[in-house]
């Protein structure tokens, strides 16, 4: 049935916008500046709030709100694809050739993880983010910034929790590596070395709790 | 049981993200305890787990969205008042009028849709069915697939073929839409630069069910409904026997409507196939 819209707008501002700073906290991060954040919020808000009908009220609100913003990111996402991946990869080349020198002073001896992590500042972290392709930014944001669950993450972005797991998984590292090159070019660390790239028992790009699990069941 | 070092690494990061069952964390901590190796991945992934969480914790929203976003609420509100009113006042019109009156509201007025039933368009239903659905029953025989599809509908379904070939059948399952039984299908559709979509296709029984959605597109003498419900995109179709077709996808609009085009659904009515019709019109 179709609510009154008066009823519709109180019980809408209610029960949805309650959500609004999560909202725009996630697409601050997704689209990296306020101006983007907020066309995607108010088009993600106006959807919901023509489709509150459609809601099952009992239902995970957040996370039906997450899932319409998720689509309209992507679908912008392809439509401004063009445009801005080219500007973005020739920034992108023009910064990795910049000035990669290493300072004499560079900490070699220390752990060149906790090295990273004292030098690295919040927009570096927010440029690794934007770098990622929109699945693997998804599913950190998700994750990291929102606090989903797998569960709700598989839901929102319509995927196994195995592919959640290993896009958070892939999406984690590809950051780090991300964040690893500014601080080489910035000559805060060198190149890292083996230690790093071959995290000892890290077995390729998947991780595979459900292989896990299984096993166990057998064994057990 | 003892864990090996070799199995630690899809157990940490569930570990810290809080997602293992409490006699997996038993079972990696126990581990961790007397490996040096682990704890040490272990505790470089927390710290750069919250350091990350730390630098990415987003602003909050200023309040000028705030007021921005109610003053946008309230023309919403405005608008759907207004169409709702112009909805009545068209189907309200008499005889030829009606009609005419009614397909000029379909095609032309309805970015806002104000429905003439009272129930929410079907493809707004099937877009939100995703939260909290049931799981996808995976089966790698299609003929199996068709079989237990025609068990559980008990209407003679085949699931359409596509002419593209990135378009891979994955599973399916049992789903509702208006209170009528329908089955979902769910597929994958690859595309280029490694990106993934997902479609799915609400099929059920639908004689006396309103497929009409946003804006109307008559393809030969065939005519499909195309609409954008929830971000997503969606082709409702109905063949000539009454099997509703809704399909969802997070692809863009245009991309699934020639995806549509390209399968054979209405290929085994033959001459008046939406695909044979589309191609001699457009010549
Ligand atoms: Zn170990």
């Amino acid at each position: 049935m179709f609510s009154r819209p008066k009823k519709k707008r109180t019980e809408f501002e209610a029960t949805a916008l309650v959500h609004l700073d999560a909202l725009y906290g996630a697409a601050h991060r997704l689209t990296r500046n306020p101006r983007d954040a907020e066309d995607l919020v108010q088009e993600t808000v106006l959807r919901a709030y023509r489709f509150w009908d459609g809601f099952q009220k009992d239902s995970n609100c957040k996370a039906w709100l997450f899932k319409i913003l998720t689509n309209t990111f992507i679908n912008h996402y392809q439509k401004q694809k063009r445009g801005r991946e080219v500007l973005g990869a020739a920034m992108a080349e023009q910064e990795a050739t910049d000035g990669v020198l290493f300072h004499e002073q560079a900490e070699s001896q220390r752990d060149p993880e906790d090295l990273l992590l004292n030098h690295t500042v919040s927009e570096d972290v927010v440029r690794a983010l934007t770098s990622l392709s929109p699945e693997f930014r998804l599913a950190v944001v998700l994750c990291d910034i929102e606090g989903f669950s797998y569960k709700e993450i598989a839901e929102i972005m319509e995927c196994p929790v195995g592919t959640v797991m290993s896009r958070l998984y892939r999406g984690r590292r590809l950051l780090k590596e991300s964040l690893y090159d500014f601080a080489v070019a910035q000559g805060v660390v060198k190149r890292p070395g083996d230690e790093v790239t071959h995290d000892s028992a890290d077995a390729g790009d998947t991780i595979d709790l459900d292989a896990y699990r299984k096993r166990r069941a057998n064994t057990t | 049981m003892a864990i090996h070092c070799s199995e630690t690494a899809p157990l940490v990061q569930s570990c810290l993200d809080g997602e293992l069952t409490d006699a997996e964390e038993r079972a990696l901590c126990d581990h961790v305890s007397q490996c040096g190796v682990c704890r040490k991945r272990m505790s470089r992934e927390e710290r750069f787990r919250d350091a990350i969480r730390e630098h990415l914790a987003p602003p909050s929203a200023p309040d000028r969205f705030h007021e921005q976003l109610t003053h946008a609420l309230a023309e919403e509100e405005r608008a759907e008042v207004r169409a709702r009113r112009h909805a009545q006042l068209s189907w309200a019109l008499p005889g030829a009028a009606t009609v005419a009156a009614a397909v000029a509201l379909l095609v032309f007025a309805t970015d806002r849709l104000a429905p003439a039933n009272d129930q929410a368009p079907l493809t707004h239903e099937a877009a939100s069915r995703v939260i909290g659905s049931s799981p996808v029953v995976v089966q790698e025989d299609h003929r199996d697939m068709s079989r237990s599809l025609n068990d559980y509908l008990r209407v003679p379904i085949r699931p359409p073929r596509f002419s593209d070939d990135n378009v891979e059948l994955y599973g399916w399952r049992p789903s509702h839409l208006h209170g009528r039984q329908a089955a979902e299908l769910v597929y994958r559709v690859f595309r280029s630069e490694g990106r993934q979509y997902t479609m799915r296709l609400h099929l059920l029984e639908s004689s006396n069910i309103d497929l009409r959605s946003q804006d109307r597109r008559e393809i030969g003498g065939q005519t499909i409904w195309v609409d954008s419900p929830l971000g997503m995109s969606s082709v409702t179709y109905q063949d000539r026997q009454g099997i509703g077709y809704v399909f969802i996808s997070d692809m863009p609009q245009h991309d699934l409507v020639d995806l549509v085009l390209g399968s054979d659904l209405a290929q085994t009515h033959d001459d008046d196939s939406i695909r044979g019709r589309t191609a001699s019109q457009g010549q």
